[in-house]
């Protein structure tokens, strides 16, 4: 028995339960379905629920997309800042206090918060850049 | 249309299908799933995804419910030559993992009764071993005979055609959900 001839059987066999049950309706498919173990109840709830799945799939996708490269973006900034030398780091965080202490757009514990290392120095850098204080240059953003 | 607008009409074809219709295509799903360790649900999302990706454009609830049913029967036919090229390719795993109580071996299908290629047809027949004419009928179907020529090499009239059509039908659809036909 050849390849073909199987492939042509399992076509015409699925061919054919769907074309009984395609073609019933109402009680008819009713009593179908009870005869096969199967309630229209049931089967419903599934297509309702596959329905909202194949919904949300999408904006799913579009939500991790944009989380993604919002993500991308913010590391690539990260990485410019956190890669400039201590000195550069200092003159910018004594920018930001100084804007933030003219300004009062930063809350007491944000200015007052202390830097004892470069560990602290980035953190509050990346905070800064998060927070939007800064851009990537390390110039404050009016 | 842009994507958003597109993604609404799409969505609302899903939905725009009659009780009739969505009851018949979760049932087509869950009978035609068994076998393949998805779910009648499974088969429907994965459908519902490649409607909502395609080009196609939407016309009517009669053209977005035989859409769905090609894409079930697709991904299906999908599934069986996934799970025939990874055993082809990584062979059958033998030992069990973790969370596994049995060896995979001892739950392995037996090749000698495998539903791939040439034995399908044989395996149908011999699954329907209590009913001589189903048998026939099958034979007669998987030589593409067409029902004219069936009736006329069998002796059936209509009535005895559509009779054991109905049994076959009754009867692959139980093998199917039992997971014995693939």
């Amino acid at each position: 028995m050849s390849d073909d001839r199987s492939l042509h059987l399992k076509r015409q066999i699925l061919e054919e339960i769907w074309e009984e049950i395609g073609s019933l309706h109402g009680k008819d498919l009713d009593d179908y379905l009870a005869s096969i173990g199967l309630n229209r109840q049931d089967l419903l709830k599934q297509y309702s629920n596959a329905v909202s799945a194949a919904i949300a799939a999408p904006k799913r996708a579009l939500f991790e997309d944009a989380r993604r490269r919002l993500r991308e973006k913010n590391t690539v900034e990260s990485a410019k800042i956190l890669a400039f030398d201590i000195a550069k780091k200092k003159q910018i965080v004594a920018a930001v206090r100084d804007h933030a202490d003219s300004t009062r757009e930063m809350t007491i514990a944000a200015r007052n918060r202390k830097i004892e290392d470069e560990g602290d120095l980035d953190v509050f850098l990346e905070a800064c850049l998060r927070l939007g204080v800064i851009d990537s240059d390390g110039n404050l953003k009016e | 249309l842009n994507k958003p607008v597109q993604g609404n009409i799409r969505a609302a074809a899903l939905t725009a299908l009659s009780e009739d219709q969505r009851t018949q295509l979760a049932a087509y799903a869950e009978i035609i799933s068994g076998g393949t360790g998805a779910e009648g649900g499974d088969l429907l999302n994965e459908a519902m995804l490649r409607w909502m990706a395609s080009d196609k454009p939407v016309e009517g609830p009669d053209q977005t419910r035989d859409f769905l049913r090609g894409a079930i029967s697709s991904i299906r036919s999908n599934m069986f030559r996934h799970q025939r090229v990874v055993r082809r390719v990584e062979g059958q795993r033998a030992f069990k993992q973790g969370d596994e109580e049995e060896e995979p071996l001892d739950g392995a299908p037996d090749h000698a009764v495998s539903t791939e290629g040439p034995l399908f047809v044989q395996q149908v027949y011999d699954l329907c071993g209590d009913d001589e004419e189903i048998q026939l009928l099958l034979m007669a179907q998987a030589d593409n005979a067409t029902p004219e020529q069936i009736k006329t090499d069998l002796k059936w009239d209509d009535r005895k055609y559509e009779a054991v059509r109905k049994r076959k039908r009754r009867l692959v659809i139980r093998l199917m959900r039992e997971g014995k036909l693939l």
